[in-house]
């Protein structure tokens, strides 16, 4: 008949998540159109894992050496996060994925991906928003292709149509 | 669409773009400017015995410099909006063949691929492994054929065999051996000095007694140790000769990478002379 003791209840405090790196996806050791969409995927995941921490290890893994889009990236990254700032908001959302181009020759795959990005900003190290990035919308394409058995990003597009 | 694109180093350019204001987190980073690589059907060569199991092929490529879209869309260049001299080629096919200095038509790019050894077709990915150009630029723009392998003055094995004087008895091995030591020679490709290196792989020994000829991979080795022998059956004089397969690779540079030629050379040795006895046996008295 005691009434339980009554324990305060912990008051919830908010923790960032960790963000941790993507996992390859199995496919990716297929060489053919489910492998260069998975490969497509993963690309797109490694892209917001640099975009939210800076870090570029599996960036450059994945990175072919004309890609200019990757190099762009990591300039990007290397700027905002080797001086101590960050990105934040520019939460994306993605559709799925399309394979809407391929070369038998070089076993290139153009897979296409739909994204949404809500606004963010860029911070410096003090916490100072120093540039604002807009929403957007539009498709990307993404150009990934074989080399030396593990699939590579070769180039990146975009256009507000879908090519398909 | 015949052609396959094909982006070959160095000639992607990429815009520098910097993420700022009025651009979302993708739009500044995209490939701004890329140039477009098409190659056409390009000449194909295949190994034959080589064990190097890679398709080779020297593609001529189109390029133009184009907005931001994708390689493999199948998307067709807008020619109206490329500038000046940023679109190469003919109205047929975008191909652009390199004009050399001195007016000749300079080497497409080489590229190889692995191939399916079921089907013979290529697989995976292809890798450049030279950019064609013009001869006066040296480099790897010469291709060593066949036909060029079959014109070097390679020096046939030399057979040597046991017993030394040729002699032998019916029913007991002839022992037959060569070296199979690479050679070096030098040669000219359209001009460009080559050093080719051909080894031998397969050698064929013909005894001369109108049996099959002894076809092997071994160079064999003399007594205790060979391994190509035959013996004859009958009494004779035997006229022994073989026949040397030639593998070949060459390169351009002296540093430079040691490519396949494509198909196998042979040689013919002189012939020995090969004199099989009987040996009857004798009662001989002990002394």
């Amino acid at each position: 008949m005691n009434p339980s003791p009554s324990v305060p209840e912990a008051t919830p405090t908010p923790t960032e998540e960790p963000i941790t790196a993507p996992e390859r996806p199995a496919e990716m050791e297929r060489m053919d159109e489910v492998g260069a969409v998975a490969a497509a995927e993963y690309f797109l995941a490694v892209e917001e894992y640099v975009f939210r921490t800076g870090d570029l290890q599996q960036w450059d893994k994945i990175s072919l050496a004309d890609c200019g889009f990757c190099q762009n990236k990591r300039d990007a990254a290397v700027r905002v996060y080797g001086s101590g700032g960050r990105y934040v908001g520019a939460e994306t959302t993605t559709g799925e994925p399309a394979v809407v181009g391929h070369d038998p020759a070089l076993n290139g795959y153009a897979v296409e991906i739909e994204y949404s990005a809500g606004p963010g900003q860029e911070l410096d190290a003090a916490g100072e928003v120093v540039a604002d990035l807009a929403v957007g919308h539009g498709f990307l394409v993404l150009d990934v292709m074989p080399v030396n058995g593990e699939w590579g990003l070769l180039s990146v597009a975009g256009s507000e149509k879908s090519a398909s | 669409m015949t052609a396959s694109p094909l982006v070959v180093a160095g000639l992607v350019v990429v815009l520098a773009a910097t993420s700022g204001s009025g651009e979302d987190r993708f739009s500044g980073d995209l490939d701004g400017s890329n140039v477009f690589i098409r190659g056409t059907d390009g000449r194909t060569s295949r190994p034959g015995t080589q064990p190097d199991d890679h398709v080779y092929r020297r593609i001529p490529v189109g390029g133009c410099d184009f907005g931001s879209v994708s390689h493999w869309t199948g998307e067709e260049p807008d020619r109206d909006t490329l500038g000046d001299g940023r679109c190469v080629g003919d109205d047929a096919g975008l191909v652009v063949r390199r004009v050399c200095d001195d007016g000749t038509t300079g080497v497409d790019p080489l590229l190889r691929s692995s191939v399916d050894p079921a089907t013979g077709d290529p697989v995976g990915d292809w890798q450049l492994v030279d950019e064609g150009g013009c001869l006066e630029e040296g480099g790897a723009v010469v291709v060593v054929r066949q036909e060029d392998l079959r014109r070097l003055p390679i020096t046939p094995s030399v057979p040597r065999y046991q017993p030394v004087d040729g002699r032998g008895l019916v029913g007991k091995d002839l022992i037959v051996y060569t070296d199979p030591t690479p050679q070096e020679l030098t040669t000219s490709v359209l001009g460009v000095p080559v050093t080719v290196r051909v080894t031998p792989v397969r050698w064929s020994w013909d005894f001369g007694d109108g049996e099959l000829p002894l076809v092997t991979d071994s160079a064999g080795a003399p007594y205790p140790d060979h391994t190509v022998s035959r013996p004859y059956a009958d009494v004779g004089t035997y006229e022994v000769r073989v026949t040397t397969t030639w593998r070949g690779e060459y390169r351009v540079a002296d540093d430079g990478p040691w490519l396949p030629v494509t198909g196998t050379a042979t040689t013919t040795s002189a012939p020995f002379t090969a004199t099989v006895e009987d040996a009857p046996s004798r009662l001989v008295a002990d002394r």
